[in-house]
């Protein structure tokens, strides 16, 4: 992975077409501004967590006896 | 009413008022936008999210809090705007809408999606998984259930 370091107010470039802008930075959290042609979708990375997580979830297929057992158990909690 | 085939419970009859829609799907499969919440007797308090498209795709849930009761639901403007919420109030989640943790059920154990719930708003039936705009829980938040626990049918509450 490229690591760079930047100040507020400092950008980087991605190819011809896609710049990240350091707009603010504070103890905890970094603001960016990004510039990116309309075609290129500029989502945050737990788009891809809860993407990937939810296509485990529906591959997993368990059977309906094991719900019905899970199901058991967690009304005993 | 409607019929539709559902992944585990066989043919079944639904009222079109009961649809949930997704305006955007969900990540991952955005073009399922038209889903049932099932509740069962048998497998309380276990939500299942039947999707009408496809027969074959019913995820797992559980009410947000089932799984953590002191769950705070956080959701983005761009969220609320696609469920039909006014930004900036706060959503009272069990009257005005509903909150459901996906499972994810493994061998190894179940984990629940507390990072990005379906927020179901109970007065147009409009739906969004909510991605939270801080990252204060898992995606993959363990669910515990008694380890000892009954053979089916035993529970009794």
């Amino acid at each position: 992975m490229l690591m760079v370091r930047r100040r507020a107010g400092e950008s980087i470039l991605i190819g011809g077409e896609i710049e990240i802008q350091v707009t603010e930075i504070t103890a905890t959290r970094v603001t960016l501004g990004i510039v990116a042609p309309r075609e290129i979708p500029v989502v945050r990375g737990e788009v891809r967590l809860t993407r990937d997580q939810n296509l485990a979830a529906a591959s997993d297929n368990p059977p309906i006896e094991s719900l019905t057992q899970l199901a058991g158990t967690l009304r005993l909690r | 009413m409607a019929r539709c085939t559902t992944r585990y419970f066989g043919e079944m009859d639904y009222d079109e008022s009961a649809v949930i829609e997704f305006p955007h799907g969900l990540p991952g499969f955005e073009n399922r936008k038209r889903f049932l919440a099932l509740e069962q007797s048998q497998q309380k308090p276990l939500v299942f999210l039947q999707n009408l498209e496809d027969p074959g795709l019913c995820f797992v849930a559980l009410p947000v809090g089932a799984v953590d009761p002191h769950y705070e639901l956080q959701m983005t403007d761009a969220d609320r705007q696609l469920a039909g919420f006014e930004s900036g109030r706060d959503i009272r989640l069990g009257e005005e809408a509903i909150g459901l943790a996906i499972l994810t059920i493994t061998e190894t154990g179940v984990t629940a999606n507390l990072l990005a719930p379906i927020v179901i708003n109970l007065q147009n039936r409009k739906a969004v998984q909510a991605i939270a705009p801080e990252m204060r829980y898992s995606h993959q938040t363990p669910v515990h259930p008694r380890s000892n626990g009954a053979e089916p049918g035993e529970a009794t509450c």
